[in-house]
C-alpha cells in the first residue's frame, strides 16, 4: 500500500536529517549521512575569534585588503558625486543667481575644481570646468579600479592560505582521532565537514567579508554625503527605510523558511531516487513498479508546490524592493524641487541625492543577505572546529617500551568491554596464546568474536582486565610498536590507488620486489596477479574495484604475509574465497601462520579446524573452549554449528 | 532469467510448460519470491518492508512468516519491534539480520516459486538450518531453487546442480555428485568431510 505523503515525508526527511542525532548501533552501525549545511552557531563570537586565529601572519596583507576596500568603496562614492560640481556650474551658467543657494560641500567641491581648471586650462570656463571635473573623475575611477583590483588578489591569497590550514588541521587531526570516533559518525558526515561546512568559510571570507564591509563604508559615506546635501531630503529617505527594512526582511524570512522546506523536499527526492534505483532488482521481483511511481508522484508533487513557493518568494524580493526604492526616489524629487524652488537646494544636489535615495536601500539589503551567509560559515566552522576538539587516540604513557623483538605470547585476563558505555560486548575473557600457536573464535554474528581483536592492536581500549604481550601491558607498549607487530587481515579489505606492487607492500615498506612477490606466492596472490594486464605493475583504482572480492583478501593476505609480524589476526580472512581455492591456499596460509601467535575469525568451520584451541564465543562470553575433536566430543554449541543440527529452541 | 530480469539470449526458461517470455510480468512476477544476493530493504517501519511481499497481510501473519525466517526474535527485541524504523537500505540492522527480512518478506508473498541467491551468507549454521526446516514445513508445495556456497545449505536438496565457469558439471542428489563429481567433492570435503 502506497504510503501518504506526510508518511513519506517524515520518512525520508527523518533519514537525511536525524541521522547525526541518532547513537551508534554498534561498531558497525551508521549508514550514509547527510551532513547539514545550514544552521546556527551556538557561540558565533568564539568561533569567530577561533577563525581569526587562523590569519596569523596574514596581518599586513589584511589591512591592506582592508585600506583598499575602504579606498574603493570612498572612489565610488566621490565618482558619483562629481555629478554635483559639475550641473551647479551649467545651471549658474544659465542661472547665475542658483550659486549662492548650494550647500557648503557643493560650494567647496565646486571651487576646487574650479582652481584645478584655472591651474590646467589658464582660464576658468564652463567648458575647461567641465573637463576638469572629468579628469578628476578619471582619476578617482582609476584609483578605485586599482585597489579593487589588489584587494581582491590580496583576498584571496588570504582566504586560500586560511582554508589550507584548516583543511590540513582537520586532515591531520582525523588521522589521530580513534576508530570509536568513526563508529559514530558515517563517512558522508565526516566527508562533508571537508567539502561543505570548508566551503562555506572561504565562501564567507571571500565574499561576505568584503561585501559586509564594503556595504558598511558605502552606507555611511551615503549618509554623509546625503545630510552634507540637504538634512531635510536625508531625514524623508530615513523615513522610508523602515518600511523597507521591514518589508525586506517579511519576504526574505518567507522565501528563506520555503527554501528550507524546498531543501528538504529535494533532500526526500533524492533519498528515494537513490533508494529505489539501488533495490530496482527487489521492487521488480516484488511488482512493486506502480507503488513506487505513486509514492514518488507524492514527494515530486510535494517539490513542486514548495519548490514554486520557494523560488516566487525568492524572485519577489528584488522587484518589490525596487519598485519602493522608485517611490522613496520620486518623493525625495518632489519634495527636493519644492526645496529647489525655496533656494534651499542646488540642482546639483538634488540629482546626487535622487541618485543616494535610489541606492540607499542596497547595502543594506547587502549587509543582511551576507548575514545568512555568514551564519551558514560560522555554524559550519563550529562543526570543524567541533571535529578539531574532539580527544585523540590517547597519547602513549609515560615511559611505554619499545618492544623490538616481540615473540607473540599474548593473555587476555578477565577482559571486559563494550563499544557504548553500560552495554558490554565482552564479558570476563580470559584466554592466553603462546607464540606460534594458533587460537580460533567462532559463534553467531555478534558473538564478539571481531571485538576481541579489535583490542589487541588497541582500536579501542578495554574497561576491565588486563591484556599483555611478552608480559608486558599493551597500554604501556607504544603503540607505533604495537600496531607494526600485529599484521591484520581484515573481514573488509582497503586497498589503495596505486600499483598491485605499491599495495602489498603496504604490508612492510622496506620490503624488495622479490620479497613482495614472494609474499603473493606464498598467499597464491602470484598467478592471478600474473594473469592481471600488467602484473604487478597493474594500478588499483578506487579501492580495487577491478579486483573480485576474493582476490582483494589475496591481495590482503600477501600484504600480511609481507610483514614480519609476529602476530597475525585473521578476521574471516578467506570468506570471500570459495571453499576449493581456500583449500588450495592452504598451504600458503599454513605457511604464513607458521611461527606467529595467529588469531582466526572465521564463519566457516573448516577455516578453523586445525586450530590450538577453539573459543566459542556466545553473547560476548566464552561458552566452550578446547581442540576441534574435543569440542566435538562435548556434543555442546560447537558441535550444533559443526553439524548444522542445532535444534529449534 | 527466471522472473525475466533479464532475458535468454538462446533456449527457453519454461515455468509450468510455459515459456516465460509468453507470461505477463507481473502474472510471472506475483508467483515467484526470490531472495538476492544483494538485497535490499527500504526506509520504513520492519511491517512496511515485510508487506512488499502481501499489503493485505494481517499482522498475525507477517509475525509467523518472520518466525519462519527466524526473524521475530530479534525485531520482538527491538524497542519499537515491528514498527522499528529502518534506515535507507537497511542500514541500521546487521547482514544477518536483513537477510532473515529479505527472506521474511519473500515468505510473505506465498511463492509458488521461491529463489534464495546465497541469501543466507551472514546467517549462522544453525540459524540456517532453522529457516530450511521452515521452507520446509511452511511451503511444502513451492518450488525452492537455493543457490549457495555452503554444501550444508544444498545438502537436502533434491536436486543439485553443480556449475562452473557458466557450464553446468553436474546434476544429481548429493550422494549422487559425491560419487560422480570430483568437483562437487573437492568442495564438499574442504567444507566437512576432509578428515572424518
Amino acid at each position: 500500500m502506497p504510503r501518504n505523503i506526510d508518511q513519506l515525508r517524515a520518512q525520508y526527511n527523518s533519514s537525511a536529517s536525524d541521522k547525526r542525532n541518532r547513537g551508534p548501533s554498534g561498531p558497525r552501525g551508521g549508514g550514509p549521512g547527510v551532513g547539514g549545511a545550514s544552521g546556527k552557531p551556538k557561540d558565533a563570537g568564539k568561533t569567530l575569534s577561533r577563525l581569526v586565529s587562523y590569519a596569523k601572519g596574514y596581518t599586513g596583507r589584511i589591512i591592506a585588503v582592508l585600506v583598499c576596500m575602504v579606498l574603493s568603496t570612498v572612489t565610488s562614492l566621490i565618482g558619483g558625486y562629481m555629478l554635483a560640481p559639475v550641473i551647479n556650474r551649467l545651471t549658474a551658467a544659465v542661472a547665475p543667481e542658483t550659486a549662492e543657494k548650494l550647500s557648503l560641500l557643493e560650494q567647496k567641491v565646486g571651487a576646487y575644481v574650479g582652481v584645478l581648471s584655472n591651474g590646467i586650462f589658464g582660464e576658468d570656463s564652463v567648458l575647461n570646468y567641465i573637463s576638469s571635473a572629468m579628469i578628476i573623475l578619471g582619476a578617482v575611477y582609476l584609483v578605485g579600479v586599482a585597489t579593487t583590483y589588489v584587494q581582491s588578489r590580496l583576498m584571496l591569497s588570504v582566504s586560500q592560505g586560511i582554508i589550507e590550514r584548516i583543511r590540513n588541521d582537520l586532515f591531520e587531526k582525523l588521522q589521530r582521532l580513534p576508530v570509536r570516533y568513526f563508529d559514530g559518525h558515517p563517512t558522508g558526515e565526516i566527508m562533508s565537514r571537508f567539502t561543505n561546512d570548508i566551503d562555506n568559510i572561504d565562501v564567507m571570507i571571500n565574499n561576505s567579508l568584503t561585501s559586509l564591509i564594503s556595504g558598511a563604508v558605502t552606507l555611511i559615506g551615503t549618509l554623509v554625503f546625503m545630510l552634507t546635501t540637504s538634512w531635510i531630503l536625508t531625514l524623508i529617505v530615513i523615513a522610508f527605510f523602515p518600511i523597507f527594512a521591514f518589508g525586506g526582511a517579511k519576504i526574505a524570512g518567507l522565501s528563506r523558511k520555503y527554501y528550507v522546506s524546498q531543501q528538504a523536499a529535494l533532500g526526500a527526492v533524492n533519498g528515494y531516487m537513490e533508494e529505489t534505483v539501488t533495490g530496482q532488482k527487489v521492487i521488480k521481483v516484488f511488482n512493486h513498479e506502480d507503488e513506487c511511481v505513486e509514492e514518488f508522484g507524492l514527494l515530486n508533487d510535494d517539490m513542486r508546490d514548495k519548490q514554486f513557493k520557494a523560488q516566487f518568494w525568492g524572485g519577489v524580493v528584488g522587484p518589490i524592493m525596487g519598485n519602493t526604492s522608485q517611490i522613496t526616489l520620486a518623493v525625495t524629487i518632489g519634495v527636493g524641487g519644492i526645496l529647489m524652488l525655496n533656494g534651499l537646494l542646488g540642482a546639483g544636489g538634488l540629482t546626487v541625492f535622487s541618485q543616494y535615495a535610489r541606492q540607499f536601500s542596497m547595502p543594506i539589503n547587502q549587509i543582511s543577505q551576507q548575514m545568512a551567509t555568514v551564519f551558514a560559515a560560522l555554524a559550519g566552522a563550529e562543526r570543524v572546529f567541533e571535529v578539531m576538539d574532539t580527544d585523540p587516540e590517547t597519547a602513549d604513557r609515560e615511559g611505554a617500551v619499545d618492544l623490538a623483538d616481540m615473540k607473540g605470547y599474548v593473555v587476555l585476563d578477565n577482559v571486559t568491554f563494550g563499544y557504548v558505555p553500560g552495554k558490554t560486548v565482552l564479558k570476563h575473557i580470559s584466554l592466553y596464546a603462546k607464540p606460534g600457536q594458533k587460537i580460533a573464535f567462532v559463534g553467531s554474528t555478534g558473538a564478539g568474536k571481531t571485538t576481541v581483536t579489535n583490542l589487541l592492536n588497541r582500536f579501542y581500549d578495554i574497561e576491565e582486565g588486563s591484556i599483555t604481550i611478552d608480559g608486558v601491558d599493551i597500554r604501556d607498549i607504544k603503540r607505533e610498536q604495537l600496531r607494526k607487530n600485529i599484521a591484520m587481515v581484515l573481514q573488509d579489505t582497503h586497498l589503495f590507488t596505486g600499483t598491485v606492487m605499491e599495495n602489498i607492500r603496504y604490508g612492510r615498506l622496506d620490503a624488495t620486489d622479490d620479497e613482495v612477490i614472494e609474499a603473493a606466492k606464498t598467499a597464491s596472490a602470484h598467478s592471478f596477479i600474473m594473469r592481471l594486464s600488467d602484473g604487478y605493475n597493474t594500478m588499483l583504482e578506487g579501492d580495487g574495484a577491478n579486483l573480485s572480492q576474493g582476490q582483494r583478501q589475496l591481495l590482503n593476505i600477501a600484504r600480511a604475509a609481507l610483514s614480519k609480524a609476529p602476530i597475525l589476526v585473521l578476521d574471516e580472512a578467506t570468506s570471500s574465497v570459495d571453499t576449493r581455492t581456500e583449500r588450495h591456499i592452504e598451504h600458503g596460509m599454513d605457511r604464513l601462520m607458521k611461527n606467529r601467535t595467529t588469531f582466526v575469525i572465521a564463519h566457516r568451520l573448516s577455516t578453523v579446524r586445525n586450530s590450538n584451541a577453539i573459543m566459542v564465543l556466545e553473547a560476548g562470553e566464552i561458552i566452550e573452549r578446547g581442540s576441534h575433536e574435543e569440542l566435538l566430543e562435548m556434543k555442546g554449541r560447537y558441535y550444533e554449528l559443526y553439524t548444522g543440527k542445532k535444534e529449534l529452541d | 532469467m527466471i522472473p525475466r530480469l533479464y532475458d535468454c539470449d538462446g533456449g527457453q526458461v519454461l515455468v509450468d510448460g510455459v515459456d516465460v517470455k509468453d507470461y505477463s510480468l507481473v502474472n510471472l512476477r506475483d508467483g515467484i519470491g526470490m531472495v538476492l544476493q544483494k538485497n535490499t530493504l527500504f526506509s520504513g517501519t520492519i511491517a512496511e518492508n515485510l508487506r512488499w511481499g502481501d499489503e493485505q497481510a494481517d499482522d498475525e501473519t507477517v509475525r509467523r512468516m518472520a518466525e519462519y525466517a527466524q526473524a521475530d526474535k530479534f525485531v520482538s527485541s527491538f524497542k519499537d519491534g515491528y514498527e522499528t524504523m529502518l534506515d535507507q537500505g537497511g542500514n541500521n540492522v546487521s547482514g544477518g539480520q536483513k537477510q532473515r527480512l529479505c527472506i521474511a518478506r519473500a515468505l510473505l508473498k506465498q511463492p509458488k516459486i521461491l529463489i534464495l541467491d546465497d541469501s543466507t551468507s551472514a546467517v549462522d549454521t544453525a540459524t540456517e538450518a532453522m529457516i530450511r526446516r521452515a521452507f520446509r514445513e511452511e511451503l511444502p508445495g513451492s518450488t525452492k531453487i537455493i543457490i549457495a556456497q555452503r554444501i550444508t545449505s544444498v545438502m537436502e536438496s533434491d536436486m543439485i546442480v553443480v556449475m562452473n565457469d557458466g557450464r553446468i558439471t553436474g546434476i544429481g542428489t548429493h550422494e549422487q555428485l559425491l560419487e560422480s563429481n570430483v568437483e562437487y567433492r573437492e568442495i564438499y570435503e574442504s567444507q566437512i568431510g576432509g578428515n572424518s
